[in-house]
């Protein structure tokens, strides 16, 4: 199994979704308004709207099943920026 | 213009929460506002607002005047974005050019509402239906955005056109904002007298503290982008200060030739020169992905908007007694 962690601004969420469920990936958790550093320096999760800020989306699936959606995932994130963080996962 | 019109509007104990927030972050400051409440902030000042111009507007009814306001705000709206893109198109990339004109072309709730708060405080009155003109300002420059994406630009996104702009549009029409907006606007027409005075005590007793938190946030997050300025330049820089004053003076002219009242023509003035910092940001960013949100945000949030509220205000205020007298 493999974990996927997504971190991308909230205005992208329904684009990522819609990478998810062309994967058939069914399941997901999101984590709204999370703070942290990186290449646009540090966003805060106290802003007044969702523009300003990032959101985190993670899910478990197969492995073939990332395996397949790679592609889209490394296009949507050249597209729209974020980072992706792909682990092993172990399903109790 | 007097100094005494420019304190009587800083001096508006909102308008110094927000430099108060300003001065927290300048002065790093832990100062912090956890993360539902200044959303809480900003619907309840749209429905506050919503509520209060639907019942002004129930009281005065629909007339050829206020058909003609809410024509100029607009064909405004509509007017901004066009001319703002050509002149940024001298300087900058078309991505962000259209970003950033659309940006400029609609407005910020806050700012209006920042303005009204003025009028009251001064005592000049305005018509109720100004939240009507405000509303139907948020969205036109969105579609001239995307209008001028589909002409100049080329997007990456080109596969996916049909669901984008059907999801463009909807931001454009129904973001939170303009349907909280039109929806409490509806509702105050709606409930009349009987219903303003059952929503009165926190609708509108607690109005200006509300909108004092609120700008105590805004000024927390402009002066966090006001580093970004750094990276875009002077000329960006420049138009966030003077098409601002370009617009409202169009606006003036306007509202004047078609005989529009004074404290009406100083919110139209007032609208045209404020610039969104929600709902555009949030459809460019997903019609135009390619303009860079570090440059247009800061812009509108850290340059335009405390501009506005510290001496647009009393400037563009100044700007209509001069021809109202």
């Amino acid at each position: 199994m493999k974990k996927i962690e997504v971190i991308i601004e909230s205005v992208y969420i329904k684009r990522l979704l819609k990478v998810f469920k062309k994967h058939k990936i069914g399941g997901y958790t999101v984590i709204k308004d999370v703070e942290g550093y990186g290449g646009h320096g540090f966003q805060t999760a106290d802003d007044v709207s969702d523009v300003l800020s990032n959101i985190l989306v993670f899910s478990v699936c197969k492995k073939e099943l990332l395996e397949n959606m790679q592609k889209d995932l490394k296009k949507f994130l050249e597209t729209y920026g974020g980072k992706c963080i792909v682990s092993d996962a172990t399903l109790l | 213009m007097n100094i005494d019109i420019i304190l009587q509007n800083m001096l508006n104990p909102p308008v110094l929460f927000f430099f108060l927030g300003m001065l927290a972050i300048f002065l790093k400051s832990d100062l912090t506002i956890p993360q539902p409440l200044p959303k809480l902030f900003s619907l309840y000042l749209l429905i506050a607002i919503g509520l209060h111009g639907g019942h002004e507007l129930s009281q005065s009814g629909l007339s050829t005047y206020i058909f003609k306001a809410l024509l100029i705000a607009v064909g405004m709206s509509m007017l901004v974005p066009v001319y703002s893109f050509f002149i940024l198109r001298m300087k900058i990339d078309v991505y962000n050019a259209i970003a950033i004109a659309a940006t400029f072309g609609s407005i910020s709730a806050v700012t209006f509402i920042t303005g009204i708060t003025y009028l009251d405080t001064i005592g000049v009155a305005h018509g109720g239906f100004m939240v009507a003109s405000m509303a139907l300002m948020e969205s036109p420059a969105i579609v001239i955005g995307l209008v001028f994406a589909a002409l100049f630009a080329k997007s990456s996104d080109a596969e996916d056109e049909n669901t984008s702009i059907k999801e463009i549009l909807r931001e454009a029409f129904l973001n939170p904002s303009v349907f909280l907006l039109i929806g409490a606007l509806a509702i105050g027409i709606l409930t009349g007298d009987k219903g303003w005075h059952s929503m009165e005590p926190l609708f509108g007793t607690l109005f200006k503290g509300m909108l004092a938190f609120f700008l105590l946030d805004m000024g927390l997050v402009a002066a966090r982008k006001i580093h970004e300025l750094k990276k875009v330049g002077m000329f960006l820089i420049g138009f966030a200060l003077i098409m601002p004053m370009v617009n409202a003076s169009v606006a003036v002219a306007v509202a004047y030739f078609f005989g529009i009242e004074k404290g009406d023509a100083f919110l139209l003035a007032l609208l045209s020169a404020s610039a969104s910092y929600i709902a555009v940001p949030a459809a460019m960013r997903l019609s135009v992905p390619e303009a860079n949100p570090g440059i247009y945000l800061p812009l509108s949030l850290a340059v335009t908007f405390p501009f506005n509220i510290s001496l647009g205000i009393p400037l563009y205020y100044y700007m209509i007694t001069t021809f109202w007298g």
